[in-house]
């Protein structure tokens, strides 16, 4: 069977595989050693650009900064801050809705999607990229606009709710529905998804699917029992993905409601809070702490998903 | 777009298009940058907001002052509004930044307030303000240092839509001394002449310019003096009140029906003909009526005799960096900016009346018809009483922020007005505490 | 002549002269149930496509009428918005075009080498610290990147950086985007070690072997890498925005926001035209990727 080569066969937290040819002399691996420092060379080189930045941003999280004088140390008074603003609260309450209900609903629908193409339709090449069109043209501005004309109190959304007689509501303006309308937009790009499970999906041997149906087996089946386990790494892949993606959305937010998180702070994400208390408060000490409290949050969930992957994504090897 | 601006903008184009091919030469994507520049010239670096078009006028203001000092040249570095305050802050936090900018008078305090700004007063040499009128300067000032020179003055106008009052038979009433009862009743006429197909009004409910006004009309004002909050839980809670109460008559646009972000004329309620007035800043009533195709009337906010509250304000400032290394070349700039009748020729007044009076003479005396219009609005609100405008203090920014926050929650009746105004004054309590520790 | 043979000489002879596609679709369900399907898929398919639709329309509108014409189809075109867009701005649209295009193909060399010579090290080369460089590799992607930002920003300005397309293009040779690293990390570990193990046996050190073995068997995985590279640096605005300041310098996504007026009359049209042509080296581009993305899979899994 042919999964091995699945894409994105993810594994334990460290691929640690050990070589199955056994080597007699430790100078072999002493080589191999040395090449792996220099083909990891660029990385470490590559690390100043990351890893002193993250320091410094660790540090400035214990401190008042104001961006225009010199960091003070404040101890821990910016991490008890946190977890007594509710304005933080409120951020981390839509950021976790908004990944709760985006994440699960896109992998559905490129999965859904992806099934669907399979099958193999005339015109795959067609299809694939229309849907994978609206993953490559990013948050440009006169995306923005494009959204917010279909989307405003007198769009094309509500016209057409209006020829069923239904009164729609301001989707961008509506504390109510301006994180909906933005989880809209997310499952809108699930191409890129998409694109990934149809390179898993593609993987599976056709026989299987034939000796499943002489078997009697019916489509729901074989759906639960080859597609799921055989595409699990690819699934874990894109979950694994979709949710540090998701839990670090900013753009959207950002870019939607030019800044404010509004209206009423309904899409008020964590990242673009620590954004305005960095930039527009001028309290980067603050945002250091919430970014790092979010790192250890986006750490866990990251954490569990590979703990959990244990019992229900299935490896070749 | 009016034929002269396009024409001008091809023009330059088409000459930048050669220049640039030239520079390109040149200028190196990968090397170290600015190597075009003299070693003993002085290289100044302007930061602003602006459109290609402004940019462009900037530009030529700038090409003519290094004619006129060839010691100095000027880099305009642009960018859309949005992106302005994140490219400033990360350059004075890496000490970096430019040598002179705007600055928004709502962040003024902030940056003042740590001693990222230059004292403008310490150059009498360079930039001669005897000229300027102190009231003007008034707000710019904080512990007796002057830290930004308006690029001009403006006030916050109503405009109409004249075609739709023409078509629904309605004529404004007397707006230099209207109520808001008026304003109310005639909004709702509005409404109920053209059977809801356009609304009376869609005033941006929480722009701090209109409540500063209502503020002044009932004796209090935004700010103090010391950069306290001047304003009762109680007043503003009114002005939610005046604002439901419109809507609940249809006078103003239901809620949800406006969209704040629309940041365009074009694509504004206004200019869709979904509603028919709308606030603005007066200066910018040029380019209203021009994307409007000249269908506006500039009048006031409605303001209750005696005390209309009227505050005439700094569009925006110029500031200079305390880290600038030509501190005295930077002043020198300003000063051409604010006192040179020559740097307004291209310019005009986009950025507000010239705050040197005889300056301002000059430029309003060759203003084109709607720049014109807006310059008689603004001499015709000095000759009033007109009450006094401090500087807006650290924190500033984020209370602008709630403001519109508090006002969507009013909006959807998810608060009542009362419960509006003191979530208001204890969040900018926080806010200004915060701000200033 | 046996059942099988006979269905397998059918099965090529009519995939070549009718397509693969077209074959196995009618493998697949009744013809009502083709039906559907497409049905489904161009229903999909319209509500993905519409809003760049729209998009398009509105770049043959006059500025005035894009947001109060409603209709796809406009009712008078203006093909001048794209000849006025062209030339509206400080330079030459063909300047931005050129300046993306050399950040991003120096993005996508960079990021092909480096990434995958240290996803190489990771998933195929045993060495002292390998999971704690992994997993800090991992957590280089959860930090926010706005508290990063002016750290950043120093280190660029120290090294004398700013204004040149250097910090835009230094970071991508240096491995510094950790989800590159890590698909590509999946992807080779996803290959037969025996592959491996061959390679050593007939004389190949590692670096023959990543040259030869390797790179060969994961164009998909590069492909893939190439292309969201693509469209990410061909995307970023925050980037440039922060560190290109002569506007000869400038990339497409600025020069685009150059149309935004903040008040006034803001060019839609000519903007909306320009938004369609800086598309279109995207969707180019990824014509040509998708090539190499499922088909390399395909062909590589067939082992």
């Amino acid at each position: 069977m042919s999964t091995s080569t699945t894409p994105a066969a993810a594994g334990a937290l460290a691929p640690d595989r050990p070589p199955t040819l056994r080597r007699r002399r430790s100078s072999a691996a002493a080589a191999e050693e040395r090449a792996a420092y220099v083909f990891l060379l660029p990385w470490f080189v590559g690390l100043l650009f990351t890893v002193i930045p993250f320091g410094v941003s660790l540090y400035l999280a214990f401190t008042d900064y104001n961006l225009l004088q010199s960091p003070q140390l404040v101890g821990l008074e910016n991490f008890t801050r946190v977890f007594e603003d509710p304005k933080a609260e409120t951020s981390a309450r839509v950021t976790l809705t908004y990944t709760f209900v985006a994440v699960p609903i896109s992998l559905v629908t490129a999965l859904a999607v992806a099934m669907l193409l399979n099958k193999g339709v005339r015109g795959l090449k067609f299809y694939r990229s229309v849907f994978y069109l609206p993953s490559l043209i990013g948050t440009s501005v006169a995306i923005v606009m494009l959204w917010r004309s279909i989307f405003g109190y007198g769009g094309v959304v509500n016209s057409f709710l209006g020829f069923f007689g239904i009164e729609g509501p301001g989707w961008v303006t509506d504390p109510d529905w301006a994180l909906v309308t933005l989880i809209t937009l997310s499952i809108w790009t699930f191409g890129a998804s998409m694109v990934i499970f149809l390179a898993g999906l593609r993987q599976i041997p056709v026989v299987y699917y034939e000796a499943a149906a002489v078997d009697g087996a019916g489509w729901w089946r074989q759906f639960r029992s080859i597609t799921v386990p055989l595409l699990s790494p690819v699934i874990f892949f894109n979950l694994v993905l979709g949710l540090i993606g998701s839990l670090q959305t900013f753009t959207q937010g950002f870019v939607f409601s030019g800044g404010t998180g509004g209206p009423a702070e309904s899409t008020l994400f964590f990242n673009l809070y620590l954004y305005q208390q960095g930039f527009q408060r001028f309290d980067m000490g603050y945002a250091s702490a919430l970014a790092w409290v979010m790192f250890i949050v986006i750490a866990f969930f990251t954490a569990l998903n590979f703990l959990v992957s244990k019992w229900w994504v299935f490896y070749d090897d | 777009m009016s034929a002269r601006s396009i024409s001008r903008r091809t023009t330059l184009a088409a000459g930048m298009a050669t220049a640039s091919a030239a520079a390109l030469t040149g200028c190196s994507r990968f090397g170290a940058s600015g190597g075009g520049t003299d070693a003993d010239s002085v290289q100044l670096t302007v930061m602003t907001w602006a459109d290609a078009q402004r940019a462009a006028d900037l530009e030529t203001v700038f090409a003519a002052y290094h004619e006129a000092n060839p010691g100095v040249t000027v880099k305009l570095e642009w960018m859309d509004v949005g992106s302005y305050p994140d490219k400033l802050n990360t350059r004075f936090a890496a000490g970096n930044p430019p040598d002179v900018m705007f600055i928004v008078g709502r962040w003024l305090g902030e940056y003042a307030s740590r001693g990222a700004l230059a004292d403008l007063s310490t150059y009498p040499d360079q930039l001669d303000l005897s000229p300027l009128d102190d009231s003007v300067l008034a707000s710019s000032r904080l512990d007796g240092k002057l830290y930004g020179v308006p690029t001009g003055t403006t006030s916050p106008g109503l405009v109409y839509n004249t075609q739709i009052l023409g078509d629904a038979g309605l004529t404004l009433p007397d707006t230099d001394t209207w109520t808001w009862q008026q304003f109310h009743d005639f909004n709702v006429a509005i409404t109920e002449a053209t059977g809801r197909q356009t609304y009376g009004t869609g005033y941006y409910i929480p722009w701090p310019p209109t409540i500063s006004q209502w503020a002044g009309q009932h004796g209090q004002s935004l700010y103090t003096e010391d950069g306290a909050l001047g304003m009762s839980a109680q007043t503003l809670a009114e002005y939610f009140e005046m604002t439901v109460a419109l809507r609940d008559a249809g006078g103003y646009a239901p809620a949800g029906s406006l969209d704040d972000q629309g940041t365009t004329v074009e694509d504004s309620a206004l200019g869709k003909g979904f509603v028919a007035s709308q606030t603005i800043p007066a200066n910018v009533f040029a380019d209203y009526n021009s994307a409007l195709d000249g269908k506006l009337t500039l009048v006031r906010l409605p303001g209750e005799v005696p005390t209309p509250g009227y505050q005439v304000t700094p569009t925006l400032l110029w500031s200079q960096a305390s880290a600038s290394p030509h501190p005295e070349e930077a002043a020198a700039l300003i000063d051409h900016l604010t006192n040179d009748p020559a740097s307004f020729e291209v310019r005009s007044a986009g950025l507000g009346l010239p705050v040197n009076p005889q300056v301002a003479t000059e430029v309003a005396a060759t203003l084109p018809p709607d720049g014109q219009t807006f310059a008689d609005f603004l001499i015709g609100l000095q000759d009033e009483d007109l009450p006094p405008y401090y500087l807006e203090p650290a924190g500033a920014g984020e209370i602008a922020n709630n403001l519109v926050s508090i006002a969507t929650e009013v909006e959807f009746g998810r608060m009542t007005p009362q419960q509006a105004g003191e979530k208001f004054v204890t969040d900018a309590q926080a806010s200004l505490d915060r701000a200033a520790s | 002549m046996t059942d099988t043979t006979l269905r397998r000489t059918l099965r090529s002879a009519t995939s070549r002269l009718r397509g693969v596609e077209a074959y196995q679709e009618e493998l697949t369900g009744t013809a009502r149930t083709r039906f559907l399907r497409h049905v489904v898929l161009v229903g999909v398919g319209l509500v993905m496509m519409y809003p760049l639709l729209w998009m398009l329309s509105a770049s043959f509108k006059p500025s005035a009428r894009v947001f109060s014409d409603a209709g796809l189809v406009p009712e008078q075109t203006d093909l001048g918005n794209y000849a006025a867009g062209w030339s509206a701005l400080e330079h030459p649209f063909q300047l931005y075009l050129v300046n993306s295009l050399i950040l991003a193909v120096l993005n996508i060399v960079g990021n092909l080498a480096s990434c995958s010579m240290a996803a190489y090290a990771f998933s195929r080369l045993r060495f002292r610290g390998r999971r704690p460089f992994f997993a800090a590799m991992l957590g280089t992607m959860l930090l926010p990147a706005h508290v990063v930002l002016i750290p950043q920003y120093v280190i660029f300005a120290k090294l004398g950086w700013v204004n040149t397309y250097l910090p835009l293009t230094v970071p991508a040779f240096l491995a510094t985007n950790a989800f590159f690293v890590f698909l590509l990390v999946q992807f080779m570990r996803a290959l037969p070690m025996e592959l491996q193990d061959a390679a050593r046996i007939d004389g190949c050190g590692p670096y023959r072997t990543y040259l030869q073995v390797i790179m060969p068997l994961t164009v998909p995985a590069m492909a893939t890498v190439a292309i969201f590279t693509f469209i990410a640096s061909w995307n970023d605005f925050f980037g440039p925005l922060l560190y290109l300041t002569d506007s000869q310098l400038f990339t497409v996504p600025l020069a685009l926001r150059q149309f935004m007026s903040a008040e006034g009359a803001s060019d839609w049209g000519p903007m909306f035209a320009m938004s369609v042509v800086s598309l279109l080296p995207v969707v180019a581009f990824f014509f040509i990727g998708q090539r190499y993305l499922l088909n390399g899979i395909a062909t590589t899994g067939m082992k």
